[in-house]
């Protein structure tokens, strides 16, 4: 099978939107995502504020983040971490690479950062065997699968492909109880744990006033991957650090509420430093890479920069038309959803992801939801235009493709009455009579999309034959 | 060029800082005033525990005098042959009764012994009543694994360590020095990675048992 990338998308999509079990998954998580995060947000009176908090927090540090990044990296050093700087993927690869081991057990919990620079392919090829320890992350390592959403990456998956999966790779007999299936993990990666010598996880804030990270958690993976072996790393994007401790009362109240619906999920672990006194538990080294690959482009446009403020919650994705209908795989990359629409042609360059500011409807269902309130539709929008206008050669949306002479004609056709009326007229003869599937592309186009049936008679017409009636029987 | 300049650290910085410099013209952010929370008006106690119970641990009030009675019935409950407990004078003084029934497994016990635990008995130094979260500190008690590794954690909670809200404890926690770990605990451990079907106990404890110690 070729790479799924998000120069593909368009067949990416096209495969999605033909997956029924996949369209099943999709509605279900979609639904009851949205709904618990409604729930959780209306139970806070002071909801808009709290966002336009964490919001003016975020924007404040991005706009000095040099200086914050800076103070985060001294005070964490001075507890006696080590920071490591990574300019890009390749460079935080070979930082965590040369501090495994060989013969080193690696456990991990969930980061999409680590997932961003395909972390376990480089450990792998050194010769390291790191396991994911966040069930849904260890169901997709098994699969050998990329996440398909930020906070449960195997949401694409049911009980029944798991169980197939578990059957498969371990041996269990097939069942359909999520209970058993949970307990398998539990107890398969406990013998993972107990032996492991290095933990690596992601970041969700750092503090630049005590050079603490954060992690934010359900399971307890995170507590086990960060507190049972003798050597912490924990990469984390250098967009994560926050000015104060205390800013992180309004951060525990939006995240876990935009994320899963929970005011509070089950763990936050606070790590200051390795635990440098023989006689308590921890890590006796802990390593922090902080990773650019991208980010510091970002920060030179004030629409894009604000990406850069987002916090994983996944609140996006959820409300997203578009990622309801095809799933995160679709985008061919590790940031899936609107948000991802965003980032990953910064991340990974506009020529190689030009199809993604376009995966939108531009309705605004992520701006509202958005708990640092990143205007995504604007940002798609100046990618849009950053395609259309510059870099991107080989793009279908530049020069006078059949989509720009769509919207061109569309442009003309709106501006003046006669036109409209002429226009519309001939779009319900074009429908009555079905000719709508032969023009050049309709069809492929039309698949997976939803017609809009077009009255018989327009609002405009009925109304004028209606005065007319009323004129005609007279005062 | 000077040493500082060298560091890859104030390269990395550099080059943030010149992307910066190209958007300079617009107005800065200011910095927002950390938003002060506190609740008045209800019962602590009472409150964390309904917040507790809401998110499915057990939460019991009692006295003090009754708790190592308390803690032996909880190990009985659940036949406990080891019991893996912190560095807590509070949990220290317990070890006698403890001791009676089960196998104690000290913080430096060997790793093999603490997976083998049936329960982890640990203080606490914080509770906070808006969500019935625990909060345990490593400068404090050597905390970091009995309450996590062993399927049960029961937790010694002193009434009068209650707060209201999570900044209160964010507030005490940020100029202390020496917080090696601080770990927020509210509930069990849970996952819903498998068709969004929750499941309580996958990594951590699968129950959370909140004894909160009335003052004598």
């Amino acid at each position: 099978m070729s790479r799924v990338t998000p120069v593909t998308f368009p067949d990416n999509a096209a495969k999605a939107l033909n997956d029924p079990e996949l369209g099943k998954a999709l509605r279900t998580a979609s639904q009851v995502f949205s709904r618990k995060r409604q729930q959780a947000v209306d139970a806070l009176p002071d909801w808009e504020q709290l966002r336009d908090q964490a919001s003016a927090i975020k924007t404040h540090t991005l706009e000095r983040l040099d200086h914050y990044l800076g103070m985060f990296a001294a005070n964490a050093e001075a507890a006696g971490a080590s920071i490591h700087w990574a300019i890009d993927a390749r460079t935080a690869c070979r930082i965590v690479s040369a501090i495994v081991q060989a013969g080193d057990g690696v456990v991990k919990s969930k980061s999409m950062t680590t997932e961003e620079i395909e972390l376990n392919r480089a450990l792998t090829a050194s010769g390291a065997h790191p396991v994911e320890t966040d069930l849904g992350e260890w169901i997709i390592q098994l699969a050998d699968e990329p996440p398909s959403h930020i906070i449960a990456p195997a949401i694409h998956k049911t009980r029944r492909q798991v169980a197939q999966l578990f059957h498969e790779r371990l041996g269990i007999q097939l069942t359909d109880d999520i209970l058993e299936l949970t307990a398998v993990a539990r107890r398969t990666l406990r013998s993972h744990f107990k032996d492991a010598d290095v933990g690596i996880s992601g970041v969700n804030f750092a503090i630049a006033e005590t050079g603490s990270i954060v992690i934010i958690e359900n399971e307890g993976n995170a507590r086990l991957t960060t507190s049972l072996p003798r050597v912490h790393v924990a990469v984390m994007g250098m967009e994560k650090v926050i000015p104060r401790l205390a800013d992180l009362d309004t951060f525990f109240r939006i995240l876990p509420r935009s994320g899963t619906g929970q005011s509070l999920t089950s763990y936050q672990s606070i790590i200051t430093g390795p635990e440098a006194r023989p006689d308590r538990d921890g890590p006796r080294a802990l390593h922090i890479v902080v990773l650019d690959n991208g980010r510091s482009r970002m920060l030179s446009h004030a629409t894009t920069r604000q990406a850069l403020a987002c916090i994983r919650c996944g609140a996006c994705l959820n409300v997203c038309p578009v990622y309801q209908q095809i799933g995160g795989h679709a985008y061919g990359a590790v940031y899936a959803g609107p948000i991802g629409s965003v980032v990953t042609p910064q991340l990974e360059g506009l020529e190689k992801a030009h199809h993604l500011p376009f995966a939108s409807t531009l309705c605004g269902a992520c701006r509202d939801v958005c708990p640092v309130k990143i205007d995504i539709p604007r940002a798609l929008v100046h990618l849009r235009t950053l395609v259309v206008e510059g870099s991107v050669d080989d793009s279908p949306q530049r020069g006078f493709g059949p989509k720009r002479f769509a919207a061109r004609s569309w442009s003309w056709t709106m501006s003046a009455g006669w036109r409209y009326r002429l226009g519309a007229r001939m779009a319900r003869w074009i429908q009555r009579i079905r000719l709508f599937h032969i023009l050049p592309g309709a069809r492929r186009w039309a698949t997976g999309r939803t017609g809009i049936r077009l009255a018989d008679r327009s609002f405009r017409e009925i109304w004028l034959a209606e005065t007319r009636k009323e004129e005609g029987r007279g005062p | 060029m000077t040493p500082e300049s060298r560091k890859p650290g104030h390269r990395f910085l550099q080059s943030i800082h010149a992307q910066l410099e190209r958007d300079r013209h617009a107005p800065e952010t200011p910095l927002p005033p950390v938003r002060s929370r506190s609740i008045s008006g209800m019962d602590l106690v009472e409150e964390f525990q309904k917040q507790a119970l809401g998110v499915g641990a057990r939460c019991e009030i009692l006295d003090g005098a009754l708790l190592p009675v308390a803690i032996e019935e909880r190990l009985r409950a659940i036949s406990a042959a080891k019991v893996a407990i912190s560095d807590s004078p509070l949990v220290s003084s317990l070890v006698p009764q403890l001791a009676t029934s089960t196998r104690v497994v000290q913080p430096d016990g060997s790793r093999g012994d603490l997976f083998d635990a049936d329960a982890g008995v640990t203080a606490v130094q914080w509770g906070i009543a808006e969500t019935g979260t625990l909060v345990l500190v490593s400068a404090t008690e050597r905390h970091r694994l009995a309450s996590l590794v062993p399927p049960i954690h029961i937790a010694l909670l002193p009434a009068s360590c209650i707060v209201g809200t999570m900044c209160e404890v964010l507030e005490g926690i940020a100029h202390a020095p020496h917080n090696q770990a601080v770990t927020f605990i509210t509930g069990p451990s849970r996952t819903a990675d498998i068709e969004l079907t929750l499941v309580v106990g996958v990594h951590g404890p699968r129950q959370l048992d909140i004894c909160v110690i009335r003052d004598r």
